[in-house]
């Protein structure tokens, strides 16, 4: 059963239908919350919440106009981004501490890498990090990116491009100070 | 290990974020509710709704709040004449 033949029967009353939906989109849904947030609590009431919304509006939902992939993610993406309005300062405490101030003979384990990728990421602006968790991350089309955000194409590949140039040059900066 | 494997190896790691096991049901449970509300169909259910809707949206907040200024002022002034309509000197 295809999306379109769900909703249809969800619309016509038949709510235990709507698991199929939340069954095949949660892992997206709540991994693209998570990868922008950090926050576990945050990434599950949020995910739910986006549900909740798109139970609510279904009967809104056109699909000649969009995929109801496209429409799913583009709610989840407007209400993350509402949340990290209103929680920024609190979401991305600053580490107490970072390869930076490691001395230069200190071998950087896997995870230290992983762990200073994950603080580059967090330091992204958002429209740079948005792209980047929904491309890099969620494995998106660029397209479909293009469509969740209604900006071109070109505005995409850009943006994308711009987040991989500043996570390089973090690295390299962290390798240039450590070497130092 | 050099710095692309690890950082597929983050990609990996970041991809496999999990919703924990009962999220499904949470969702559930809450849509159920929602729907019986609705098929419950009681009266003041399209009203709160509207009310939801509107208390988001604080620039139609502003509208009704000027609207209602306005008919309120155009409703006093309307009193104020009856009221004085006998003093005036023709």
């Amino acid at each position: 059963m295809n999306d379109d033949e769900t909703i249809q029967r969800v619309l016509e009353g038949d709510v235990n239908s709507f698991e199929l939906l939340v069954e095949k989109y949660q892992k997206k849904v709540v991994g693209m919350i998570y990868n922008m947030t950090r926050d576990h609590h945050l990434s599950e009431d949020l995910g739910q919440d986006v549900f909740m919304e798109v139970y609510r509006s279904l009967h809104s939902f056109d699909s000649a106009r969009s995929r109801f992939s496209t429409w799913l993610y583009r709610i989840t993406q407007n209400k993350t981004l509402n949340a990290i309005k209103k929680m920024k300062p609190l979401l991305f405490p600053e580490a107490p501490e970072t390869l930076h101030t490691r001395n230069a003979y200190h071998e950087v384990t896997a995870n230290e890498f992983h762990a200073e990728l994950d603080r580059i990421l967090d330091r992204l602006p958002v429209k740079l990090r948005l792209v980047f968790v929904w491309a890099e991350i969620e494995e998106l089309s660029h397209q479909e990116i293009a469509e969740i955000e209604g900006v071109p194409l070109g505005t995409v590949k850009s943006r994308l491009n711009r987040a991989k140039q500043q996570i390089q040059e973090a690295l390299k900066n962290r390798k240039d100070i450590s070497h130092e | 290990m050099n710095n692309n494997d690890s950082y597929a190896a983050w990609l990996e790691k970041r991809r496999t974020v999990e919703p924990s096991s009962d999220f499904n049901k949470n969702v559930l449970t809450q849509i159920s509710l929602v729907a019986q509300m609705k098929s419950e169909a009681k009266p003041g259910w399209e009203l709160a709704r509207w009310l939801e809707w509107i208390s988001l949206r604080p620039l139609i907040q502003a509208a009704l709040v000027i609207v209602g200024f306005v008919a309120g002022m155009a409703r006093l002034v309307a009193i104020f004449q009856i009221i004085l309509s006998p003093l005036v000197v023709k």
